[in-house]
C-alpha cells in the first residue's frame, strides 16, 4: 500500500469527507480507528512484525505507567538504552559488524515506520519521567503510534498534540475554506511527489552511470551529469518528502487531526542550525529538545567554567545521532558527520562573529541582505553535497569519485 | 506556520474561483495518479 496511489487515496479521501457526519466522537473515533487498524495489517505484512511491534508498544506503555508512579532516571535510562540497542540490532546498522560475530547480526526484522515510532516512544516516555500529566489510557496512545498520518513516514507528532485532537476530531466541514485547504494541500502534495519529485529523479538518474562500473562518457558528460545528480537530487528528496508531507497534513485535517508542519522554505537557511529549523522540523525539534538540550545541560554540569564555549560539540553529538538514524549502512555515518560538521561549524562561526564584531556589528552582519543572499547559497550547495553521501553507498561514492577524477 | 494560509485567506474572500482553482489542481493530480505504473516509493520511507 502506497500513500501517494489512487487505491489509498481515493477511498481515505472520501472516508475523510464522510466522517464530520458522524456527530458522536466516540463514531468518529472509531471509523478512524478502523482506518488506523487496516493500514498497519496492511503495512505490517508478517506475524513476526505484528509480534515485534506489540511488544515494543506493550513495553512502552508498561514503562510510562512505571514512570509516573516511578519516576527514577536509572528506570527510563535502562529501557532507553534497551529500545535503542533493539533497534540498532534489529536494523542491521552496519557499524555492528565492527562489534558482533556474524553469527549474532540483526536478521533485519524491521516494519514501516520502525525509525519514527522509535522517537515518538522515546519523546512519550521522556515527558512521563518529565511529568507530564496528560491523561494517558492504551487505546490513545496505540493510535498516537500507529496513526496512518504519521505511521509511514513521520512527522514525529508529540503526544500531548495528538492526544488534545484526538478527544476532539473537530469536523472540518465548519469552514469550507479549511475544508478546500485541506483539498487543495493534498493534491498539491500528489504533484509535488508525482511530477515534481519524479522529474527530479529523472534527472538524477541520468547521473547514474557514474556511479556504475564502465562508464564511457566524455569529460564534458561526466561533469554536466554530476551537476545534474548535485542539484537534482535534493530537490528531489524535498519533493518527494514535502509533498508526502502535504498529502499526510491534507488528510488528517479531514479527520480533525492537526499533523504538523514539516517544511518551512528550507533552501533560503542562512546555515545549517536555520536550515534544521525548516527542513523535517519535527526530527530537527526532537533533535534540540531530546538530544542538543540533555547534552548541553551535561556538559555546563561537568565542566560550569568552558560548558557554553562547548556548545558546538553538543550540536555535532545531536546531528551526528540524527544522521546515523537515517539508515544503516555506513555513508550514514558520513552523511551524520556531515550533518554534525555544518551545524557546528556554523555555531562556532556565530560565536566568532560575535566576539570579533560584537553585538552590534553581528546585529548588522545579520541584516545584510547580500551577505544573507551568500550565506544562503553556500548552505544550500553544502546540504547538496550532504545529500550526495546520502544517496549513495561508499563503494558507489568511490567510484563516483574514481569517474571524476579520471583522465580523459 | 501555515504555509498554505493564502489558499484559506483566497477560499474566504472569493469561494468558488478558489474552488475551480482547486479543482483543476486535482484533475491533474488525478491524472498523474492514473498515468503513474507502480507509485514511487517514499523516500523517508521505512526510515
Amino acid at each position: 500500500m502506497e500513500i501517494t496511489s489512487i487505491t489509498f487515496l481515493i477511498p481515505v479521501i472520501l472516508l475523510g469527507t464522510l466522517h464530520p457526519l458522524l456527530r458522536a466522537l466516540a463514531w468518529r473515533q472509531a471509523a478512524l480507528a478502523g482506518l488506523n487498524l487496516v493500514c498497519a495489517a496492511i503495512l505490517l505484512r508478517t506475524w513476526p512484525a505484528a509480534a515485534a511491534l506489540l511488544a515494543f508498544l506493550a513495553s512502552g506503555y508498561a514503562m510510562a505507567l512505571l514512570l509516573r508512579r516511578r519516576p527514577r532516571r536509572a528506570y527510563l535510562a535502562g529501557y532507553l538504552l534497551l529500545l535503542v540497542g533493539t533497534f540498532a540490532y534489529l536494523k542491521n546498522y552496519s557499524f555492528l559488524e565492527l562489534l558482533l560475530p556474524s553469527g549474532l547480526l540483526g536478521r533485519g526484522l524491521v516494519w514501516v515506520g520502525i525509525s519514527y515510532m522509535l522517537f515518538r516512544q522515546i519523546h512519550f516516555l521522556v515527558d512521563q519521567y518529565q511529568g507530564n500529566d496528560d491523561p494517558l489510557d492504551p487505546w490513545t496512545y496505540l493510535h498516537y503510534q500507529i496513526s496512518i498520518f504519521s505511521l509511514v513516514s513521520g512527522p514525529i507528532t508529540r503526544y500531548q498534540d495528538f492526544h488534545e485532537d484526538w478527544h476532539r476530531l473537530e469536523p472540518t466541514w465548519a469552514s469550507r475554506a479549511e475544508l478546500l485547504t485541506a483539498y487543495a494541500r493534498i493534491w498539491i502534495g500528489v504533484i509535488k511527489v508525482l511530477a515534481l519529485g519524479a522529474l527530479c529523479n529523472h534527472l538524477y538518474i541520468l547521473a547514474e552511470p557514474l556511479w556504475t562500473a564502465g562508464s564511457s562518457l566524455t569529460e564534458l558528460q561526466r561533469w554536466s551529469r554530476a551537476a545534474c545528480m548535485f542539484y537534482a537530487y535534493p530537490l528531489y528528496i524535498y519533493f518527494n518528502f514535502s509533498g508526502y508531507c502535504d498529502i499526510v497534513i491534507g488528510l488528517g485535517r479531514l479527520y480533525g487531526l492537526r499533523v504538523p508542519e514539516n517544511f518551512h522554505k528550507p533552501f533560503l537557511s542562512r546555515n545549517m542550525i536555520e536550515f534544521w529549523t525548516r527542513w523535517h522540523i519535527t526530527l530537527g525539534a526532537w533533535i534540540k529538545d531530546y538530544l542538543y538540550t540533555p547534552a548541553l545541560r551535561a556538559t555546563l554540569t561537568w565542566f560550569p567554567r568552558t560548558g557554553a564555549n562547548l556548545a558546538f560539540a553538543c550540536y555535532f553529538l545531536a546531528f551526528f545521532v540524527a544522521g546515523v538514524w537515517h539508515g544503516s549502512s555506513w555513508n550514514f555515518v558520513l552523511y551524520g558527520l556531515l550533518q554534525g560538521l555544518g551545524v557546528s561549524a556554523a555555531k562556532l562561526w556565530e560565536m566568532f562573529l560575535t566576539r570579533w564584531l560584537g553585538r552590534e556589528g553581528h546585529q548588522a552582519y545579520l541584516a545584510s541582505r547580500p551577505l544573507r543572499w551568500a550565506a544562503t547559497g553556500f548552505n544550500f550547495h553544502y546540504f547538496c553535497l550532504t545529500c550526495v553521501v546520502f544517496g549513495l553507498n561508499v563503494p558507489a561514492l568511490r567510484q563516483l569519485a574514481a569517474t571524476l577524477t579520471a583522465r580523459p | 506556520m501555515e504555509p498554505y494560509r493564502f489558499i484559506t485567506r483566497m477560499a474566504q474572500r472569493r469561494f468558488w474561483p478558489t474552488l475551480a482553482a482547486v479543482l483543476l489542481v486535482q484533475v491533474l493530480a488525478l491524472l498523474l495518479l492514473l498515468a503513474q505504473s507502480g507509485a514511487p516509493l517514499l523516500v523517508y520511507q521505512g526510515f
